[in-house]
């Protein structure tokens, strides 16, 4: 009392470093801080790296050949002369019933006994393909296999033939991943999820404890305003966000060798941007949710699934029905995965990075100022 | 005895569950709202996309080509670009995800007999998407290829004869749907069981429960029961939902299926005992539910086949009870699978449930000492 009297503006920034450091505290000695800003990261980063895969392995099959003519011997051959089959050789087909009704082959290929008869006759021979339709993508690429082994068969055969080939070649060249390997877009992708666990599960978390203990009853009876309060909240998290994500970067470049072909500034403005949204969503969801379980139920549906399944890095929007894909439009982890995507794979883009960053902003400025105006209601 | 402090037990617990209506809202709405974003939102078909062409030729057999992609109920529209270079541009700003490329002497080689080449041009920051777009313009091109030329030389030799079994049109709601039996329970019994130890140790209730003539294993019990029953409500529920609604047959024994879902949310339950004994507060036991959660559903099938993971971590995926159960349900839904096949899978889920329930309950027994 016997201190000179401060300005009030200084008394504000005192209220906000002190609310600051007591919630960094906070956050520092919860040894669950570092499992989300580490552990959780790396192991997200590691799962989509290693875990899941869209290009597939060796697909298995069985391949019956009811009569062993030498022109089905040859087109055996073919099938298994290509890098993409594990081939098993029975002369019946019901060798290999029992093995693809307990998934254990992708499909069976059937050459008939009249295979070889057929041909000779100039009559049109039938090649069967048995696939396994309970995992509807490894069917559609084992049959897709099968007829590239058998279209090359029958070119071969052509050339020996007439020693002309015909038909069109096409010949495919992916950009940004010449490699085609899935795990180049889907790390990028899952950075999104992390951030949105970080800031709109933890911080749901942390505020709703508040509630939960009545602690914040304590809080309401100091000077502290509104938005000291928020920052007080928000500014530990954020940082915590930023951890990760330098985590996440350097586990991409170093582990996943995943290139990082835009500049750092770039991924940095547009992180802080995700992050200023994800913690908006995370403050606005705890003060709807006054406990924690709550809180975190809520989190999961309305920023994790939301991310998962709308931000276009698993799922194609354009294949979804209409009123998914304009539900799209409002998630923020679609314009992040958007731009994320093309800082690490294609570069800095502004044709693709301003209009992305700038709706991220938009979408902050105005989840923020709904978060003040209820957390405003709620203290009152 | 015994049953009296145990069934008190459970009934308070299932009162916790229920008594306060957002908590109730929160066990049946969040697992619908995911049932039926999953169903439609959840599809690896890539439909309904613009595909860009630059033409540069001028030739009747590059339009008749074009004309066929137009058809293609895969593409929404053709954008066509003048030159390389906006084509280029139009996929770097993600306007397209595909352009195809027909050269100035397509037509002429075409004609002359010559195999001409057309360029693909894909978007590699969304690869899979990408991937299975090349194989739709592959087999677009392959089969305008191939009637031109039946039209100018006999009939191909061979065909193929493709057929897919257990689900003959190879839909994905199909195979996707029915796993939600597994999964959408699996979560809500992991934050029931491991939030309410945690709630209880936060609050400090839980104290008391040890010094209570309870014994551990009976605490675990008390926790145990009401979860699976929650949970197996769910799958009942949901199971009702895949057959009336989505209209997905129950091909196989429904006895069976109830039996391997039971022993399966025993071993989710044991997971979550175990995490909770663990964590000190709730938001411990959250960050924890999440660390389990995240790698036994990707390591699972769930979201990509597990033959397609490297060599190390497939023993993983086999202790993750969710790979077990995912296969029972793709085989009683799909094709009618045999007992014995199911009662394979059923075992190491068993195992999985014995060796969490026992660590969780020696946990608790060490809580009290």
């Amino acid at each position: 009392m016997s201190e000179a009297p401060v300005p009030a503006r200084h008394l504000r920034a005192r209220r906000i470093r002190a609310l600051i450091v007591k919630e960094s505290l906070q956050v520092a000695r919860d040894p669950s801080s570092f499992v989300v800003a580490i552990v959780l990261p790396a192991l997200l980063l590691f799962l989509f790296g290693f875990g899941i895969s869209f290009d597939a392995a060796r697909l298995r099959i069985g391949l019956a050949i009811e009569e062993p003519t030498p022109v089905a011997r040859d087109f055996a051959t073919a099938l298994t002369n290509t890098p993409y089959f594990d081939v098993r050789e029975s002369t019946d087909r019901r060798a290999f019933l029992d093995d693809l009704a307990a998934g254990k082959i992708n499909g069976i290929v059937t050459l008939p006994g009249d295979f070889a008869e057929r041909l000779a006759r100039g009559d049109t021979a039938a090649i069967q393909i048995v696939t396994d339709g309970s995992d509807p993508n490894t069917a559609s690429l084992t049959t897709g296999y099968v007829q590239g082994a058998w279209q090359s068969w029958r070119a071969q055969r052509a050339l020996g033939a007439q020693g002309r080939s015909g038909g069109i070649d096409v010949e495919p060249r992916f950009w940004f991943n010449p490699e085609l390997e899935s795990r180049r877009f889907l790390v990028p992708g899952s950075i999104s999820l992390i951030q949105m666990m970080i800031g709109a599960l933890l911080t749901a978390l942390v505020v709703s404890r508040e509630w939960e203990r009545g602690t914040i009853e304590a809080l309401l009876a100091t000077p502290v305003g509104v938005v000291e309060f928020i920052i007080g909240k928000l500014v530990p998290n954020f940082v915590l966000g930023m951890i990760a994500m330098a985590v996440c970067v350097l586990a991409s470049i170093f582990v996943f060798g995943i290139p990082l072909r835009g500049s750092l500034l770039a991924l940095t403005l547009f992180t802080a941007a995700f992050l200023a949204v994800a913690l908006s969503i995370g403050l606005l969801i705890s003060t709807v949710a006054r406990t924690q379980f709550l809180a975190s139920q809520l989190a999961m549906l309305a920023a994790f699934l939301p991310g998962l399944y709308f931000s276009g890095f698993l799922f194609e929007i354009a294949s979804m029905p209409a009123p998914l894909q304009w539900f799209s439009v409002i998630v923020p982890a679609k314009y992040y995965v958007r731009g994320l995507q093309t800082i690490f794979l294609a570069g800095d883009i502004p044709s693709v990075l301003l209009p992305a960053g700038g709706v991220l902003v938009l979408m902050a400025t105005i989840l923020f100022a709904l978060t003040a105006r209820n957390t405003k209601q709620r203290l009152d | 005895m015994v049953w009296t402090r145990l069934s008190a037990l459970i009934v308070k617990e299932l009162l916790a569950a229920f008594r306060d209506p957002r908590g109730r809202m929160a066990l049946i709405v969040p697992p619908l709202i995911q049932l039926f974003l999953f169903a439609f939102a959840a599809t690896l078909e890539v439909s309904n996309v613009p595909i860009g062409v630059v033409n540069q030729d001028w030739g009747a057999q590059s339009a008749q080509l074009v004309a066929r992609l137009e058809r293609a109920s895969a593409f929404s529209e053709i954008r066509r670009y003048d030159s390389e270079k906006a084509a280029r541009a139009a996929i770097d700003r993600q306007d397209v995800m595909v352009v195809l490329e027909i050269g100035q002497d397509f037509s002429r080689k075409l004609a002359a007999g010559e195999a001409p080449s057309v360029l693909v041009l894909l978007d590699g920051r969304r690869s899979n998407s990408a991937q299975i777009v090349n194989s739709y313009v592959n087999s677009i091109v392959a089969q305008y290829a191939a009637e031109f030329s039946a039209a100018r030389s006999p009939p191909p030799d061979s065909e193929i004869v493709d057929r897919s079994w257990y689900n003959a049109n190879r839909e994905y709601r199909n195979a996707m749907v029915p796993i939600l039996i597994a999964t959408l329970p699996m979560m809500t019994v992991m934050m029931i069981v491991g939030m309410s130890v945690a709630r209880e140790q936060e609050l400090g209730t839980f104290e008391q429960l040890l010094v209570s003539p309870l014994q551990p294993i009976e605490i675990v019990a008390g926790k145990s029961v009401p979860g699976l029953i929650v949970g197996l409500a769910q799958c009942a529920v949901i199971t009702l939902i895949v057959i009336f609604v989505f209209g997905i047959p129950l091909l196989g024994s429904a006895i069976v299926l109830f039996a391997a879902l039971a022993v399966f949310l025993l071993s989710i339950i044991g997971v979550a005992l175990f995490v909770s004994s663990i964590a000190t507060n709730q938001q411990q036991a959250m960050m924890g539910t999440m660390v389990v959660i995240m790698p036994a559903m990707m390591l699972s099938g769930f979201s990509s086949p597990v033959q397609n993971m490297p060599d190390w971590l497939k023993p993983l995926a086999l202790a993750n009870p969710l790979t077990h159960i995912l296969v029972v349900l793709r085989g009683l839904f799909l094709r009618d699978m045999p007992v014995a096949l199911a009662a394979q899978r059923i075992w190491p889920m068993a195992v999985m449930a014995v060796v969490t329930i026992v660590i969780a309950a020696w946990m608790f027994r060490r809580k009290v000492q």
